[in-house]
Parts: structure tokens; sequence; C-alpha cells
């Protein structure tokens, strides 16, 4: 009787759950314009323009080739940025400083969209270390979690960003975004239990320091990529540009470190 | 205030007891085991005046002093008619015996009932716990919110949910009350199996729309299940072992005809068998199983007083090592029955619901959430008059909500308990039915609900809601009626849910100062009509819902832990209209019915879809049931459901973009796509086994998703491994064909 039970039940759960390709119509958008913008640490700003494509076209991406772009510091010195090819747009004189809060205005057209973003000091990623991850989880292989030390300057809130590269490929499915405004540590243990590592995986971790709207919007990123899997609905993350732009503007200054797991 | 003026002058022929009439009154209760009879419809010839028995099986009703010939009558058990002479009050109890199914012509003319023409209640439907039996479901488990699901107007959240919308409305709009208590989370696993075990429930009324006044508190509809007393004549077992659970009811008599009890136990088992498999499928530690517990007694002290104590409690338990996670739901209901006179019956119950969510991380840190919910009901029934029935009464809910904390037994640097909240729901009610002529009779009545929470008095907000509800039956002929209702209903609780089926993790919190009670306000009309002697009912219902204060979320809000999470809610309005047709066969061999219902539900929030109406994530244009059950012999009987609905609506990307690197889907409007169309059909055979004295068996064979159609569950998207980085739409499906097998047995 019992066996009968058994082989019932495990060819019910065998036919749970499959996963298809399958064809779906989607309507067409009309053009809209992305701005990828940065600022880093003694470096000119860089910024990309281009526009959404339908959401299945396999066309290379189109650029926008006659935007006027210019950026300001807090000292209202002024750069306007030249058109290098690509969809690229790049500075000259006014370099990353930190504390300088940078105003970039785009014109389009007869559209203009302005964000600002301000420049923060290095983080201080002072070490990797890992560890064995104690979660259920059915391969074989021992999973690992990379924990990140860092230093933390207690008496301002901060807001990080970290990027992972698994033997030198970025791991772009999310963002790990950090925050300690409720902690009052100098040293900040961080991990991201959604990353797991193998034994003989390089890990590099890049870590930013960004301004609160940056933190907002990878966070709203965070939560758009991973609406899929929570089943709630998705949404375009709300930019720090004016004006319905697409993207973000983020002044940043960076850290990064590597370890190998043994 | 028009309409309490309205209705107080309805009210003052009522409120004169007029006294050249004799009354006749009692409990309708089955033969073989005293159940009361709910709904068993009581008939006085020739004068043709009727009532229904309550929730109790009682029954009373007053005529003129004379000769009278009285029929009671219950669907599936056999009509008792009986001479009488009312030259004063008379008590008389009746007790009905079951017919089988099987004998389907002999029985026919003794069971039809007209009632779905006869009242005026409208889009109002009971359900026969003996056809909800045989309905195929998945793994075999009789779940009675599923076989609501099939109904007009009612429609599955997700494919093998137990959450479920009714006419436009949310999952947490449904009020599901076991025994009066209103159960806050109604699923096992994940929202695939319901907490009710089907074989302690006697009855299920399902009002979606005119609901009368007696009810309140949630904005779309009322389950109400009563659970069964037990057994006061003898001892009666029952017991099933399916695929997933095992159960076992045990009832009887404590004291012959006076008290009598039932308790009942489901336990899901799959960790059990899957650890005493070879090859460690679970590994040692795991736990995961669900299990409830219902149990019933009940006490009839004299001839006019009866008390009831009902008591349910479930958990899902999930754990991995020093993992853990378990939710669940408890509830009590205390019930006393009195009967002030022949005319006048009241009851009064204490209630409390209790629903709690918990996990750990390790041994130390420990999450929980939940509410809690205090209740206390005065209900008297007031048979006025052969025309009249007044209802008033008195509910009250003390409230206390636990929105989440989580807390370190070995630091408390990183906890984050949120502030719990209490609040208190206080309302009362008047309700009358009225026979007007023989052409018309009306239920009406008013409602008046009061709420604010009291221990956060700067959020906190009072408010006071008058809800009229009214409901006329234009009888147009033997055969036929037509009947017209208008309701508004109030909600002062919130669920806070990312997910339209529900999940365990959702919580509950209650109106404040920013988030204001939902109101829905709702116009319904049908027309009725039986054919063949009242054996085929059928019904055609419109409706238009307008809906106030619903709520979503701004983009990227979390839910866990949010201290803020009442400034990321943003509220607008909804609105929901259609149609359902709805053709029921309940007697003979081949019985089922055919639901039909095309409707539009759109909501309207600010900052969502620039302002602009969208539709809701559960509006479904077309929606198709079909449920067919056919005896092939006295012991075969084959059963088979089929549904067909629009697809969901959802939210797919219209563009695209590249951000570092990465593709990052754009989205042009809220809900703007369907998923595909869902189409499933199931099948069940019950085999019954040779019918002994003491002992019958029954097996059922079921199959779920007979033509192994892979509905998409969620459509989700990923660059293309193989066709050069092009974008692909992958459809997840999460059940083919699921066949199982469930052994019965009745001792």
């Amino acid at each position: 009787m019992r066996k009968l039970f058994t082989i019932i039940l495990i060819i019910s759960f065998v036919l749970i759950s499959c996963e298809e390709v399958i064809d779906i119509n989607l309507n067409d958008s009309s053009p809209s314009l992305v701005a990828e913008a940065n600022i880093r640490l003694s470096q000119p700003c860089i910024v990309k323009l281009s526009y959404t494509s339908n959401y299945f076209d396999t066309l290379e991406s189109v650029y926008e080739e006659n935007a006027v772009i210019t950026v300001f510091d807090s000292e209202h010195r002024e750069d306007l940025l030249t058109y290098q090819g690509n969809g690229l747009y790049s500075g000259e004189i006014v370099h990353g400083l930190p504390g300088h809060t940078y105003t970039l205005t785009i014109s389009v057209g007869n559209k203009e969209y302005q964000a600002r973003s301000t420049l923060y000091s290095s983080p201080d990623l002072v070490e990797l270390t890992y560890e064995k991850l104690d979660i259920p989880h059915y391969t074989e292989e021992t999973l690992y979690t990379v924990k990140s030390v860092i230093v933390d300057d207690i008496f301002n809130e901060n807001y990080y960003l970290f990027r992972y590269y698994r033997n030198g490929d970025l791991l772009d499915d999310y963002y790990s975004t950090y925050s300690d405004r409720f902690l009052d540590h100098d040293t900040i243990v961080y991990n991201d239990f959604r990353l797991s590592f193998y034994q003989g995986d390089t890990v590099k971790v890049e870590l930013f320091s960004i301004d609160k709207e940056v933190y907002n919007y990878f966070n709203l990123m965070n939560d758009m990529l991973f609406s899929a899997m929570t089943s709630s609905t998705p949404f375009n993350p709300e930019s720090n540009f004016s004006n319905g732009l697409i993207g973000y503007f983020m002044a940043a200054s960076t850290d990064n470190e590597s370890i190998i797991i043994r | 205030m028009k309409l309490t003026g309205l209705i107080i002058i309805l009210l003052i022929p009522a409120t004169l007891f007029a006294q050249e009439f004799y009354t006749v009154s009692g409990r309708v209760t089955e033969k073989s085991t005293g159940e009361d009879l709910v709904g068993a419809t009581i008939i006085l010839e020739p004068i043709l005046k009727g009532t229904v028995t309550n929730n109790y099986g009682f029954y009373s009703i007053s005529a003129e002093e004379g000769s009278y010939r009285i029929r009671v009558s219950y669907v599936g058990y056999e009509t008792v008619e009986k001479n009488l002479v009312l030259t004063g009050d008379i008590k008389l109890d009746i007790e009905l015996i079951e017919t089988s199914i099987e004998l389907s012509e002999v029985i026919i003319s003794a069971i039809r009932s007209d009632r779905n023409i006869a009242e005026a209640e409208m889009s109002i439907d009971r359900l026969d716990i003996r056809q909800v039996e045989l309905i195929p479901v998945l793994l075999g488990e009789k779940d009675i919110l599923k076989t609501l699901q099939l109904l007009p107007g009612i429609s599955t959240a997700s494919e093998g949910s137990t959450g479920f919308n009714v006419r436009g409305g949310s999952i947490d709009q449904n009020l599901i009350l076991l025994d009066e208590a209103s159960v806050y989370s109604a699923s096992h696993l994940a929202g695939f199996f319901s907490v009710f075990n089907s074989d302690v429930i006697k009855d299920i009324t399902v009002y979606k729309g005119g609901i009368p006044s007696l009810y309140g508190g949630r904005a779309a509809s009322v389950i109400d299940i009563t659970m069964n007393n037990g057994n006061n004549k003898q001892f009666e077992g029952r017991g099933g072992i399916g695929l997933l659970s095992t159960r076992l009811s045990i009832e009887g008599p404590i004291i012959n005809d006076k008290m009598s009890f039932i308790i009942s136990g489901r336990r899901s088992y799959a960790d059990i068998i899957l650890k005493t498999m070879p090859g460690d499928i679970l590994e040692s530690g795991t736990k995961l199983f669900f299990y409830d517990l219902n149990a019933k007694l009940n006490y009839t002290a004299s001839d006019r007083n009866r008390f009831f104590l009902s008591a349910y409690l479930g958990r899902d338990v999930f754990g991995y090592e020093q993992y853990g996670m378990d939710w669940g739901n408890y509830t009590g209901t205390f019930r006393w029955n009195h009967l002030f006179s022949d005319r006048v019956f009241s009851n009064a119950s204490l209630i409390l619901s209790d629903f709690s969510y918990g996990f750990n991380l390790d041994r130390n840190i420990v999450y929980d959430s939940g509410i809690r919910d205090y209740g206390f009901k005065d209900d008297f029934t007031f048979f006025l008059n052969p025309d009249n029935t007044l209802k008033a009464g008195a509910e009250l809910h003390y409230r206390l909500f636990n929105p989440g904390s989580l807390v370190s037994s070995e630091s408390s640097e990183f906890d984050i308990v949120m502030e719990k909240k209490k609040a208190l729901e206080t309302s009362l009610y008047i309700h009358n039915k009225q026979t007007i002529n023989k052409a018309i009779n009306a239920s009406y009545g008013l409602r008046i609900s009061s709420f604010n929470q009291f221990n956060n008095m700067d959020s906190s907000r009072l408010y006071f809601i008058a809800e009229p509800r009214l409901s006329f039956n234009l009888r147009l002929n033997e055969k036929s009626s037509l009947k017209v209702s208008y309701n508004r209903l109030s909600q002062y609780l919130h669920l806070l849910s990312n997910s339209t089926a529900g999940q365990v993790t959702d919580i509950w919190i209650p109106s404040s100062e920013k988030i204001r009670p939902v109101i829905t306000d709702q116009l319904a009309t049908g027309y009725y009509r039986n054919f063949l002697d009242d054996i085929i009912e059928s019904s055609v219902e419109v409706y238009y819902k307008n809906m106030n204060n619903i709520t979503d979320f701004e983009d990227g809000t979390d839910i866990l832990l949010n201290e803020n999470i009442e400034d990321n809610i943003i509220s607008g309005k909804g609105r929901s209209y259609g149609a359902e047709i709805y053709i029921k066969k309940n007697l003979g061999r081949l019985r089922g019915w055919l639901s039909y219902t095309i409707s539009r539900t759109e909501n309207r929030i600010e900052g969502i879809n620039e302002g602009e109406w969208y539709p809701a994530r559960y509006d479904k244009t077309h929606d198709i049931s079909v449920v067919v059950s056919y005896d092939l012999t006295k012991r075969l009987s084959l059963s088979s459901a089929f549904v067909y609905a629009t697809g969901n609506a959802v939210t797919f990307p219209s563009g695209k973009y590249l951000l570092n690197g990465k593709v990052i889907p754009y989205f042009t409007e809220r809900n703007g796509y369907r998923m595909p169309p869902y189409h499933r059909m199931d099948l069940s055979l019950r085999l019954k086994g040779k019918e002994e004295k003491r002992f019958k068996t029954s097996w059922d064979f079921s199959a779920y998703n007979v033509y192994n159609r892979y509905n998409a569950y969620s459509i989700y998207f990923r660059k293309s491994e193989s066709n050069n980085g092009k974008m692909e739409a992958v459809k997840l499906s999460l059940f083919g064909i699921v066949p199982s097998v469930t052994f019965n047995m009745d001792f």
C-alpha cells in the first residue's frame, strides 16, 4: 500500500513545474532617451546616450549623437562634453573631487534634462573573507559567501554600491546596496546571501561610495529586477534626472579587493 | 440619512406584535445524527407562508388560529408533512431523513426547492458539502475554497491557489468565518490547500452581494462556514488516506440527545514518506508538514438554552537544521443560544481568532508577525408576525496587530520591532425580512460601524460608516422572479501584500489617519428562473461595484519591517462590473452546474499608470466553469470540472535599454498585457465499497489537468543562450497532469 502511494507521490511531484520558451507579442514602444552618466574621483565626466528599443529587437543600439551636455561642479567650473562616437560623450576640464556636487545638463532638440550628484571620498574596503554558506541547497558542491570588511565613517550617513566579479566576469543579475543609516560601527562586515561562490573562484569586489539618490535608484533597480521572482508588479526605477529621462547620473569614488576561495 | 428614515417608516408596522397570531417553533434536525439542519424550508399550507431554519436549525412561524399542514423540506432529505391545529403556541421539532442520491426519480418530487426564486436575498450560494466531495481537486484534497472558485463571480487568484476574488474585490476583502470566527489566512503550503477540513463542515454559504446587515467588516464577500455539532445519537467516525494527508474524525454523544462532540484532525505526511525512502531525498532534520485540528462541543441545557464551544488549530511547519518557519491560525468560539420566547431567538458569541507567522534564521534570530482578534457578538431575531422577521444586534472586535519584529537573543542592537497596534471596531445592525404582498418581498437593514486605533493617537482617526443593505424580490410567476439589491460594505483592515494570491508573510494593518477604510457600493439585479419543477435553477445577474480607498504601494516598497510603510501606501478608486450566468441541476443521476462570468475590474490610483484607469491584476474578462457529476451505478460516480478563464492582466516590458552592459526592461503601461488564457479539466471517479452495516468505504481516483496543458503560472524574460543575445519569453508552469488516489471510510 505504502509503495503505491510513494510511487504516485513521486509521479505527482515530477510532473510539477516546468519551463518553456514561448512566443509572445509585445507592443512597440516609441524610443525614449537613456543616459548612463558617471563622474569618478579624479576623472572627467563620461556620459552615454542611447534610445530604448522594442523589447525583442536585436538591432544595434541607436545612439543620440547631437546632444549638448554640460557639467558644473560646486565651484561653478563648467565643462562642455565632446562626442566620441558610439553614444559616448566625455569631458576634459572638470574632474571628480570629493565634496563637490555636480550638475549635469543634457539638451537634446528642445528638451533639457538635469541631474545632480555628490561625490564622496573613497570608501575603505579593507579585506575580503569567505565562509561556508550554511543554507539548504541541492548541489553537491559547497557554497561560499564572501564578506566585505569596510571601515566606515560613523559621523556621516554613507551609501554603498557593490559589484562582484567571478573569475573576471561581472555578475550583473542585480546590485548589492548598503547604507549605514542604522549603524554606528566603525567596521562593517557586509555579505549578500543571494550570491554564492565555489571553491577555486577568484572573487573581486568593487565598492562604490555613492550619494543617497543614486543609492535609491539602484535599490529600485534591484527591486525591479527581482520583481519577476516575487510576482509583484515591475516598474521603471525612478531616475535622478528631471523630465522623465531614463537612467542615472552617478558621482562615485571606488575601492576594490580580490580573494581566491581555497 | 433619508434612507434611515425610510427604513424606520418601513419598520413601524413590523414592531406591532399582533396578538391574534399563534406560533409554531422548534428545531429541524437530521434523524440519524441529530445535526441541526441549516436553511431547511418550512411552509404552512394553505396560506403558503414560509420560513427557513437559522444557523442553529431553529425556526419560528406564526399564523392565525386554524388548521394547517406544515411542510418541512431540505435538499437531499425526505420532505416531512404534518397536520396541525393552531389554537395556541406549538413547539414542534422535526427530524428529516437523508435520501440517498442514487435513487433518482422517486426523490425528485420530494426534495425540490424554489428558495432561489422565493427569497429576496440575491447573489447567494449554498454549497452542498456532498457535492464538494465529488469534485476533483489537486492531489485529492477536498477543498471548499477551490469549489467556491467554480461559482459565477468568484475567480481563482492564481493556479492551484485557495485565494479568490469576488466581483472585483481583492483577496483580503473576503470575510471567511468558521463558526463566526474570522480566519485571517485560510491556506496551507504556499496557498495550495485550504485550512478547512471538509469532514467537519456542515454548511457553506457565500454572499457576493445583497449582504444582510448581520455581516460586516470586509468589502467584497462573506463566506460563512458552519462546523458539524457532532452526532448526539451514536458514535461515528470518518477518515481518509490521501497522497498528501491523512484525516480522521470522531463524533458522538456525551449525554444522549443533550450533549455531543466532534473532533477531527488532518496531517500532511510528505516529510514522513520522503524520509523513509532510500537515498536521502529529504535530509534528516528537515521538517515539512501542516496539520489541522477541529473540535466542537454542544450542550442542549433546556428547550430554551443551548451552548456551543468550537475550536480550530492549524499550522504549517517548515524547518531545515537551525532554520525554521511556521505559521497558522487558531480560533475559538463560545456561543449561547437563548429563546426569550417562541418568537425571540438570541445568540451571544465570544470569539477568539489568531494568525501568526514566524521564522528563525538560526536559533537566536527570530521574526514574527500576526494579528489577534477578540470578538463579541450578540444577535437577536424577532419573529414578529408571518410577514416580518427582524434581526438586531451588536458586534465588537478588539484587535492586536503585530506588523513584524526581528529580535536577536544575543544582542539587541540589530533588533527591529515595529510598533504593535490596537484597534476597536464596533457595529450595530438592524435588518428586516418582510413579505410585502404575494409578489414582493424585501430584505433591508442598516449597519453602523465605528473604528479607531487607540494606542497611537497621532496616526489614529475615529471613523463612522453607515452601511445600508437592501434587496427586493418581485415574483413574476411560479417559476421566475426579478431581484434588485444595493449594499454598502466597509473594511477597516488592510492586507499588505506584494502578490495577488496571498502569502503568509503578508501583514494586516488597521485603518489610520493616512490609510482610510475601504468602502464599496454595489448595485445588482438579476432574473431567476427554474425549469422542470425546480430541478434546474438558472439565473442571470448583473452588477456594478464602486470601490473607494483601495490601496497599492509606491514602486519598490519593502513590506517587511518597514517602519514608514504608511508613507509608501497610495490609494485610489476601483470599479468592477459584469454579468453572471448560472445554470444548476442539484438532483438526479446527473448533477452539476455551468457558470459564466463576463466582467471588468479597473483601478485608478494617483501615481500609477499616470493616473489613468488600468485593469486590476485579477481582472478576467471571461471566466467559465462546468461541473458535472454522473452516477454510473449505485456505487460508481464520475465527476469532472472544466475551467476556462482569460489570463490575468500583467505588466510586460514594451521596450528595453542597456545599462552597464545589462539589458534592462522598459515598461510603458500598468497591466497592459494578458497572460495566455487558462483552461484545465479535472476528472474523478468515486468507487464505493460494498455497504456493510457499520462500515462504509470509498476510493477516489482523480486526475488534475487531465489533458496535461501547461498553463502559464508566470512569464519572465531572459537573454537567450542560443539565439545571439536576443531576449526571449519563458513561461513557467506549475502543474501538468497530477493523478491521485484517496481512500475514505465511515464507521
